[in-house]
């Protein structure tokens, strides 16, 4: 599955609910299911700034595949953080690069947030970009 | 007549007065707006609207000197806002009453000018632990720049400032003290009529940060005692971007300018300039004149309620939320002051407040999470921040009980 298939069918799940408090409930319900980073991530070299809650995000590079994993206090910003990083786990960085996460307005999942939190989302992006962008330039270098 | 809490509750009207709010008419998200930010900003009643509206189609005219008939005619109306300004606060004169963009920008004009006077190496600014930002960092800016100290008196666990620490605190190198008059993340009212005078046996310059005293009930400047006083205009039903920072008349006059600019001059040549007195000498460049217009509007549109009434509605408001609130499994009130005005700050176990507020706002209900500009006020209790909800005199007792039935179902997802 490409990453452009991947985040369709994202966008096809979240479209079928309605109710934002549905969409919410699937939000939770998707941060439960993540596993809990360990305190040797939680520090300041891996926290996204912007969020009113405390926001983790540990990317890795592995056979040349990114793979990203997130942390946070608060539930739903878990939650939203890891439609991401679930999403962009396991492409080459040149993909990622290409396919910005522009479909969460389209689903409503940015309606419902703080502009505080928005940002930290942005941020949360921007992170996953930097990262695949310094993974390609690592394999590129001669 | 004598008339006891219950009648005074009956005579206020709230359906009446939310009438004059158009925004509250509104749905959010599908359900009824139920507003529970005013600690934030106040909506706006018509009164305000319409006077800015009209200002804009009928007067609009840059002010103090213009000869023209529009000019005159939006200077009268700049000045007799601060007419209303000043009889909102009860200022004995208007010219002591210095338009500014907000109390921020006014505590920041008496840092930059009466501080850099009359604070130097060594002497101490007292503030309160439970200040609001704004009422802190411009204290520390300026002690970094002069070599001065922050000193701070504590709170106790209610969220009442410790008065048995007092005393001590204000010392022969104390030269300002600068204190809320109410508490905008626990709502605590202090005792500022027994505080002032304590400050100013001592010599002490006194600011009070009415920021949210305003709001609720009734201030009057002279009385306090204070030499300078703060508040908002947008958190007293007025516009955003314009404030007030009222002075002792000869103690602004004394104070070097903050800005300069047009208006604020007397003469200027390149020998040298000299600046005019109050209020203008604060005002430099063309002003915010309808957020001032708006905010004289305001003004007006407050003094005009019933008082008496007003502050025993806002009480039952605040009792009942109380209530209901504590009874949610889990929910801690933080800020339990013996005198505290309509501003509930709150945790629920386990949930974080970011989460709290995203779901309220699923059901159309506005309130405020995180650390509400107080940080050093959350230390003290441990805490990042809280949720909070602030009520109004246009609240009402049923947007109380939709706010606990989300905080239930909130929990229910969440817990």
């Amino acid at each position: 599955m490409t990453l452009t298939e991947k985040k369709d069918a994202l966008v096809e799940d979240l479209s079928i609910i309605e109710d934002p408090q549905e969409r919410f409930a699937y939000i939770i319900e998707n941060a439960r299911s993540q596993p809990a980073l360990t305190a040797e991530f939680k520090v300041e070299a891996f926290r996204i700034k912007g969020c009113q809650s405390q926001l983790w995000l540990v990317p890795r590079l592995e056979n040349g595949l990114c793979y990203f994993e997130t942390d946070s206090d608060a539930v739903i910003t878990k939650g939203i953080a890891g439609l991401l990083t679930q999403l962009y786990s396991g492409f080459p960085p040149e993909e990622i690069i290409e396919t910005p996460p522009n479909f969460l307005a389209e689903v409503g999942i940015t309606q419902h947030l703080t502009p505080n939190r928005r940002n930290g989302l942005s941020n949360v992006w921007n992170t996953i970009k930097s990262f695949a962008e310094h993974c390609l330039n690592q394999v590129q270098r001669p | 007549m004598i008339l006891d809490k219950d009648s005074l509750v009956s005579q206020w009207d709230v359906a009446q007065v939310r009438a004059e709010f158009p925004i509250l008419g509104q749905t959010v998200n599908g359900h009824p707006l139920v507003y529970l930010d005013n600690a934030a900003t106040s909506q706006k009643p018509r009164a305000v609207i319409e006077r800015l509206d009209r200002y804009y189609r009928t007067e609009n005219a840059n002010i103090h000197r213009g000869v023209h008939a529009l000019s005159q005619e939006a200077t009268a109306a700049y000045e007799a806002a601060r007419e209303s300004v000043a009889r909102f606060i009860g200022a004995p004169e208007a010219r002591s009453c210095i338009f500014t963009r907000n109390a921020t920008e006014a505590i920041n004009l008496v840092a930059a000018t009466w501080g850099r006077e009359h604070i130097g190496a060594g002497d101490e600014i007292l503030v309160s632990e439970m200040e609001h930002h704004a009422n802190i960092v411009p204290w520390q800016m300026l002690a970094e720049q002069v070599g001065a100290t922050v000193t701070v008196i504590p709170i106790n666990d209610r969220g009442e400032l410790d008065l048995d620490a007092l005393p001590a605190l204000l010392t022969s190198r104390t030269k300002l003290l600068a204190l809320c008059h109410v508490s905008n993340s626990l709502g605590t009212i202090n005792p500022v009529e027994q505080i002032i005078p304590l400050a100013k046996a001592k010599g002490i310059t006194v600011l009070i940060d009415g920021a949210q005293s305003t709001a609720h009930f009734p201030v009057n400047v002279a009385t306090l005692g204070c030499d300078f006083f703060v508040f908002s205009g947008h958190k007293v039903c007025g516009p955003t971007g314009i404030g007030v920072l009222w002075g002792k008349p000869d103690l602004l006059n004394a104070m070097p300018p903050y800005q300069g600019g047009g208006d604020m001059i007397d003469r200027v040549s390149f020998a040298g300039t000299t600046f005019r007195q109050i209020p203008e000498r604060f005002e430099a460049g063309t002003p915010h004149i309808a957020g001032a217009i708006g905010l004289g509007a305001a003004a007006e549109y407050l003094m005009g309620l019933d008082q008496q009434a007003l502050a025993a509605y806002e009480h039952e408001l605040l009792t009942y939320a109380t209530e209901q609130l504590q009874a949610i499994d889990g929910l801690q009130i933080y800020g339990e002051a013996a005198h505290k005005v309509s501003v509930i700050s709150f945790t629920l176990a386990g949930i974080h407040p970011n989460d709290i507020g995203t779901m309220l706002d699923v059901d159309g209900i506005a309130i405020r999470t995180g650390h509400h500009c107080t940080m050093p006020l959350w230390a003290r209790f441990g805490l990042e921040g809280s949720t909070r909800a602030s009520f109004a005199f246009y609240n009402t007792l049923a947007e109380v009980d939709a706010l606990t039935a989300s905080l239930r179902k909130v929990q229910k997802l969440l817990g």
